[in-house]
């Protein structure tokens, strides 16, 4: 067939017309420059063919190019994104509001589903922010420092005194001086903080006092920690012995409200017998220091076993080698330390690593955990995810409408990027919009969220035009986020096709970008609900394990007085009808404590890892521990004054170990810290007979392996600090009155502390279960989120297919046949999302496991059951919708035009 | 070939100079510059064109659309007494940098001295 120019040519311009709007004039220049080019490929030589094909490469190389160029030539402005995005900006932002008002459903949605997306980012932001933030307040914390030491395989947090309890005021005070003069320690501190309650007395009221400091550093103490007076000065607490400081708190508590008005300077109160003399007020410590007292005291000596030491280092000094110095200059420090063969140097932590990175003994507060940071940070990201998400496929259903317009749009001159600009905008302005409700859900939640979460985020915080700044800046980075992919995807159609109104093929088989947004939210759900399924299950694994020994109806009473005081006690609560049993000892459900060295009598090899515990007879009996020895226990007054028994676990070792048997076992002796000898009598450590053994229980968080243990069995106690009581019949607040009004007759001096076992068990995994709540929490509001996206999806989705229904339906297809079309898609899409999820949770699920010495195992059920819960609730979604569009009228359907 | 820079910056002054000789047209334009560059300045019909609406614009040339013999449209440009203004001190910076450059490299009658530091 002959080569018809003018054919050619009209198919040219029509091509050019169809993918960008030109100006007219610009086209008929484009197509006499053709015209001429395709002369001279004459000219040349060339065939009518070749010489338009080269003519068409020469005028216009890229159709695109050559609408770039005539903007570019043609632009009013200055030509920079910024000077035309300005000077449309109100035209924007009008036609942003006109489109807010007018698809009210489908905006209602995407506002919902952003405002739920940066309410729970700002939460999560403001968490990490605060659990990263531990000690950042105290000056100078870079160059701060506790000393902590290592003790036979375990790490301290304090110091031990040369002599314990005994020691002098005046070898505390040589101890804090030797550290002061290892070359770069510039400042050294030492208190202890004591968490029972004590009663305090004022010149006109005795009320209970809880976290009490004790010191002799005061100045150094308040320079070290700098914690703001109110009122006196550090040099007052300094200046004589026996002065109080309060927080302000406190100082309300005690003084009540108009403290400030009372000149607390002038006043004193008593705790026990000796007076103190209020020297300063100060402001509340910060929930998000490493500890935490109430009152402070400058005393003499401190009236423990040991201190917390802190220093502070001088300019430019390491951490490991002013700990290698604090270890050769121990020996001045404190001696007996020095030569302990148990002792295997100090350890020196930074201030601000001790929340998140301590984990050693008797730490101050319970140490925050980074697995639940990445927990929360996770949890978060999967719902901001899950509404970027969301946001993306809605934006595109409810601008599928806009076709033309933005066909028209393009037509007058508009680029891709004004068109994407345009649609940014809208996303940004309904982002902004959720600032109000953002701000109300943040009033409102911040005080439950630290109540929930044991955190002290600060309220304060919505007052500050920083946090609001970051916080505009947070959502205008979300809004313009969620908007990007359907801007971009929306601006970039060619004009005919807009007008066509077939950009909807895009959404036929095959992969296409909405899958594989579906699909990513389908991962993130089936994660998400299989981590909360997991979760739940290791929680109710701890709750139900039998730990070998009664955990409900025992309640702990703190006594500190000695055994006759004590039996006066016993014999009053065993008056109480409900109360079935009374003894005294160890408390059980408590965070691990310091173990022992031992050996076998006759051996050599020294263990490390037992613990004592120390209970009489009848707190055995109470608790209901399983031992070989039933009519000791049974009839304590047959049995010996003092014995110990084994657990099985240290049982089964030795027997192991020795290969002896149970019986060769029993009767022989065990040697208790054998590093020891009696200079006097030649005596080497502690030895003790076995007198049984006892079955293995989880004294310990399950966290904690069951480790060998002695248990120390009692009669007639000479000094008591915990009674034990069991009871029956009433309730936990009832049967704590009776044993209160017991108590208070006693007259002990003190106030009564108490603790339930349970109350004690559940407290170990406080932070599990608050996890725990809180991902169910946030699975369903990442599952509504989802559904509201899926259901708006659809009906997006049916709105378009609503013709191939009808005619589907005239052909004679059920309404089963089209239910079951419009899920089989799903269906795959959950499958293939299930074999992506399961790893990533598999992965993170048992690296959390780990960390429990006892746990569940990682049953497959649980992520099809995840699967299962994320299809049936799309299907039922997708179901609900199709089913809408299949009850119209087919007729209707095929009637609309487009 | 010349680099984007300088395509960018030498177009304006190439079509005012060409066109200071009489009118002309786009393809006529292209056409001259691709022979006294020697092949070296190649433009598009979908770049000059852009450019001289541009200019048109600008005022410093003028178009009209004329029907040649064989019945085809053509857009011819000329040149405005703006654009004559415009091209003289577009020809003094040209020249001007044209100096330096025969200086530095050595082409001139006076070789080029560095000054003392």
């Amino acid at each position: 067939m002959p080569f018809n120019f003018e054919q050619a040519i009209r198919s040219w311009r029509q091509n050019i017309q169809r993918q960008t709007a030109l100006e007219p004039g610009f086209i008929e220049e484009l197509e006499s420059g053709l015209h001429d080019r395709y002369e001279e490929y004459l000219i040349r030589g060339l065939t009518p063919e070749e010489a338009f094909e080269q003519a068409k490469a020469k005028v216009a190389p890229d159709h695109k190019v050559a609408a770039k160029e005539f903007r570019k030539a043609s632009s009013p402005a200055s030509g920079s994104i910024f000077g035309s995005f300005f000077f449309l900006f109100p035209s924007y932002l009008k036609m942003a509001l006109r489109n807010l008002r007018r698809k009210r459903f489908f905006n209602l949605v995407n506002y919902t589903c952003l405002a739920v997306g940066i309410l729970t980012t700002t939460l999560a932001v403001l968490y990490l922010q605060y659990e990263t933030g531990f000690d950042t307040m105290i000056p100078s914390v870079d160059q701060k420092y506790r000393v902590g030491m290592n003790l036979r395989s375990q790490g301290y947090s304090m110091l031990s005194y040369y002599d314990y309890f005994s020691t002098t005021p005046d070898a505390q005070q040589r101890y804090i001086e030797g550290f002061r003069s290892v070359k770069g320690v510039e400042q050294a501190c030492q208190f202890f903080t004591f968490t029972q309650p004590q009663i305090l007395r004022t010149a006109n009221k005795e009320l209970r006092a809880e976290d009490i400091l004790q010191t002799n550093t005061p100045e150094d103490f308040f320079e070290f920690f700098g914690w703001p007076f109110l009122e006196g000065s550090k040099e007052n607490f300094g200046q004589s012995r026996y002065t109080a400081v309060l927080t302000q708190s406190e100082a309300a508590r005690l003084y009540g409200k108009d403290w400030q008005q009372q000149n607390l300077l002038d006043q004193v109160f008593k705790i026990d017998t000796q007076q103190y003399a209020i020297a300063g007020i100060i402001e509340d410590l910060p929930s998000n220091a490493h500890y935490n007292f109430n009152i402070a005291l400058h005393v003499p000596k401190i009236t423990y076993w040991g201190a917390r030491t802190y220093i502070k280092l001088a300019d430019g000094e390491e951490a490991a080698t002013v700990r290698k110095r604090i270890d050769e200059n121990m020996v001045n420090i404190n001696g007996r330390l020095a030569e302990d063969e148990l002792f295997n140097g100090t350890i020196i932590q930074s201030l601000t690593s001790i929340h998140l990175h301590s984990d050693l003994l008797y730490e101050l507060k319970p140490p925050g955990d980074r697995r639940y940071l990445y927990i929360i940070g996770i949890i978060s990201g999967i719902i901001l995810l899950l509404t970027i998400g969301n946001y993306t496929n809605l934006s595109i259903a409810m601008n599928a409408s806009r076709a033309r317009e933005m066909g028209l749009r393009k037509i007058f001159g508009a680029t891709e990027g004004k068109i994407s600009r345009q649609f940014m905008l809208e996303s940004l302005v309904l982002s902004v919009l959720t600032l109000p409700v953002v701000a109300l859900g943040l009033n409102l939640l911040l005080p439950w969220f630290n109540n929930f979460m044991g955190t002290g985020l600060d309220e304060g915080i919505l007052t500050s035009p920083l946090f609001w700044s970051l916080l505009l800046l947070l959502t205008l980075s979300i809004g313009l986020l969620a908007s990007l992919y359907s801007s971009l995807y929306m601006a970039q159609h060619p004009i005919l096709q807009l007008f066509r109104g077939d950009w909807v093929k895009n959404t036929g088989k095959g992969i296409s970008t909405r899958k594989v947004i579906i699909s990513l939210q389908f991962v993130l759900l089936i994660s998400l609900c299989s981590l909360t399924l997991f979760i739940n299950q290791q929680l109710r694994y701890i709750q139900d394990k039998d730990l070998g020994y009664e955990k409900e109806q025992i309640v702990y009473v703190s006594l500190s007085a000695d055994s006759s005081k004590y039996q006066t006690f016993r014999n009053e609560l065993l008056q109480i009808p409900e109360v079935t049993g009374v003894g005294s000892g160890t408390p059980l459900g408590s965070d691990p404590y310091n173990q022992t060295t031992y050996k076998l009598e006759g051996t050599d090899e020294v263990f490390d890892d037992a613990t004592n515990l120390y209970l009489d007879y009848e707190a055995v009996k109470l608790l209901g521990i399983k031992t070989s020895i039933p009519d000791y226990i049974e009839n304590p007054d047959a049995a010996p004054r003092r014995l110990v028994i084994i657990n099985e676990t240290l049982s089964d070792r030795l027997q192991n170990r020795f290969k002896l048997s149970r019986e060769e076992l029993i009767g022989r002796a065990i040697v208790q810290e054998p590093e020891y000898t009696d200079e006097e009598t030649g005596q080497v450590g502690f030895p003790f007979e076995i007198a049984g053994t006892f079955e293995d229980i989880n004294m310990f968080s399950l966290r904690e392996k069951v480790n060998p243990m002695f248990l120390n069995i009692y009669r007639n106690p000479r000094y008591v600090d915990i009674v034990s009581v069991a009871w029956t019949g009433i309730s936990p607040s009832a049967i704590l009155e009776k044993i209160s009004a017991t108590y208070d007759d006693l007259q002990v001096n003190q106030a009564m502390d108490h603790s339930f076992l349970t109350q004690n068990l559940e407290e170990l995994y406080a932070k599990e279960q608050r996890i725990a709540r809180l991902s169910i929490y946030f699975s369903a509001i990442a599952f509504a989120v989802a559904v509201i996206g899926l259901i708006a999806l659809t009906t997006y989705l049916t709105t378009l297919k609503r013709k191939e229904i009808g005619i589907r339906q005239i052909l004679g297809a059920s309404r089963l046949d089209i239910l079951r079309r419009f899920n089989s898609e799903y269906v795959w899409l959950v499958g293939i999302s299930l074999l992506v999820a399961a790893p990533l949770t598999w992965y993170g699920i048992s690296s959390w496991l780990s960390t429990f010495a006892y746990r569940i195992d990682i049953n497959i059920l649980v992520f099809l059951i995840a699967g299962a819960i994320t299809l049936l609730i799309t299907c039922v979604a997708v179901s609900l919708i199709a089913m809408r569009a299949a009850n119209a009228i087919p007729v209707e359907a095929l009637q609309e035009s487009q | 070939m010349a680099t984007k820079a300088l395509v960018a910056a030498s177009t304006k002054p190439l079509v005012l100079s060409i066109l200071s000789y009489g009118e002309n047209y786009g393809y006529q334009i292209i056409k001259e510059v691709e022979r006294l560059s020697q092949g070296q300045l190649n433009w598009t019909d979908a770049m000059l064109y852009p450019v001289l609406n541009r200019m048109d614009k600008e005022g410093l040339i003028a178009s009209q659309w004329v029907k040649t013999e064989n019945g085809r449209k053509r857009k011819y440009y000329r040149i405005t007494d703006l654009g004559r203004s415009t091209l003289e001190r577009e020809r003094a910076q040209w020249l001007n940098v044209n100096r330096i450059f025969v200086q530095l490299w050595g082409m001139g009658e006076t070789p080029y001295q560095p000054s003392l530091k």
